[in-house]
């Protein structure tokens, strides 16, 4: 299961922003955490997107980012299975 | 050896198989859901098997607690992290469960075998089944309708979802099936359960050991999209500021 294709999407359409950059952003934060993105568990993806993640997004000074990071976990732990279920 | 006996063998050898591939995906990616799948696919391969061989029955029944406890927690951790979940109720319910079946299928029917005590014990496996596959589909449903039209999610993932969901609602016509069953002659019901049981097993196999030409197959569809969305390539750290930066 590809995060970044799984989460870039939906971090734009909360931030209002395309969905290219975004896809970078959190490569970035998976880059920053020393985490392989082939190899994420559900655990993992949580704190990249409450650290790593949020450190990116207020760098790039993306306003009421608590906010985001609050619907982003929203959306991490309505779709958990996606993850824990997506191995081979 | 009769067609009943191969069927048990090869049920029991193919959980020890899917039990193999399950180990292989949690050593993988130390998913606790996945030790706890492997544990009750390893413990009904093994003590099926071992119950089969010795023939001094009831040994599989000893594990019926262990087994549905493995299932509880394995849709805790596959579906219910961070999340309000019922799965101390059902460990409860399960730890009774498990004691009953061991009293009355192992011990009462060593002690002083009466048929009373092997019904109250098939009772007890078949609510257990009921219960456990209602929540495992419940649980599989609601997670595959979050995902059923985000094209970001590849179509075999949705695919094992709906194996999951199929084989579920197998697993309680056979635990019915099996629970009362009062005769082994060939007719039509038996027929039948012998039938469920091949595809319970073929879709368990499927959904857990899926092989890559098949996960190729079903997520085709999937590779054409991505391929097709796929014109830019990756962004440098630097691009990706600015065009954030943008309105």
């Amino acid at each position: 299961m590809d995060i970044v294709n799984f989460l870039g999407p939906k971090l734009s359409a909360l931030i209002s922003k395309d969905v290219l950059p975004c896809k970078g952003l959190i490569r970035f934060a998976i880059k920053d955490a020393g985490k392989n993105p082939n190899s994420l568990t559900y655990k993992d993806i949580n704190e990249i997107v409450n650290n790593e993640l949020k450190i990116r997004l207020d760098q790039v000074n993306i306003p009421e980012i608590d906010q985001v990071i609050l619907e982003l976990n929203e959306i991490l732990i309505n779709n958990q299975s996606v993850f824990t279920m997506s191995i081979f | 050896m009769s067609i009943a006996e191969i069927l048990q063998i090869t049920v029991y050898t193919v959980r020890l198989i899917i039990a193999v591939a399950l180990a292989r995906y949690a050593i993988k990616t130390k998913g606790k859901n996945f030790w706890w799948l492997f544990g009750l696919y390893f413990t009904s391969g093994i003590f099926g098997l071992t119950d089969f061989i010795l023939q001094i029955g009831n040994i599989f029944a000893l594990s019926s607690g262990f087994r549905f406890i493995c299932m509880v927690l394995f849709i805790h951790y596959t579906f219910y992290l961070d999340r309000n979940n019922p799965t101390l109720y059902f460990l409860i319910i399960y730890v009774i469960f498990g004691v009953i079946i061991i009293i009355f299928n192992v011990l009462f029917d060593f002690i002083n075998p009466l048929e009373v005590y092997d019904t109250i014990a098939s009772i007890t496996q078949i609510i257990g089944n009921l219960i456990i596959f209602s929540w495992l589909i419940y649980s599989s449903f609601y997670a595959f309708r979050n995902v059923k039209n985000d094209d970001t999610v590849d179509d075999w993932v949705k695919m094992r979802y709906k194996l999951v969901i199929l084989y579920s609602f197998i697993g309680i016509f056979t635990a019915i099936a099996y629970g009362t069953m009062t005769s082994t002659e060939i007719n039509f019901y038996n027929i039948l359960v012998f039938l469920a049981t091949i595809v319970y097993q073929f879709t368990q196999l499927i959904a857990w050991v899926m092989p890559k030409f098949l996960r190729n197959f079903f997520n085709r569809h999937f590779m054409a999209h991505i391929s097709s969305s796929k014109t830019i390539d990756e962004l440098s750290e630097e691009e990706v500021i600015i065009k954030l930066g943008e309105d």
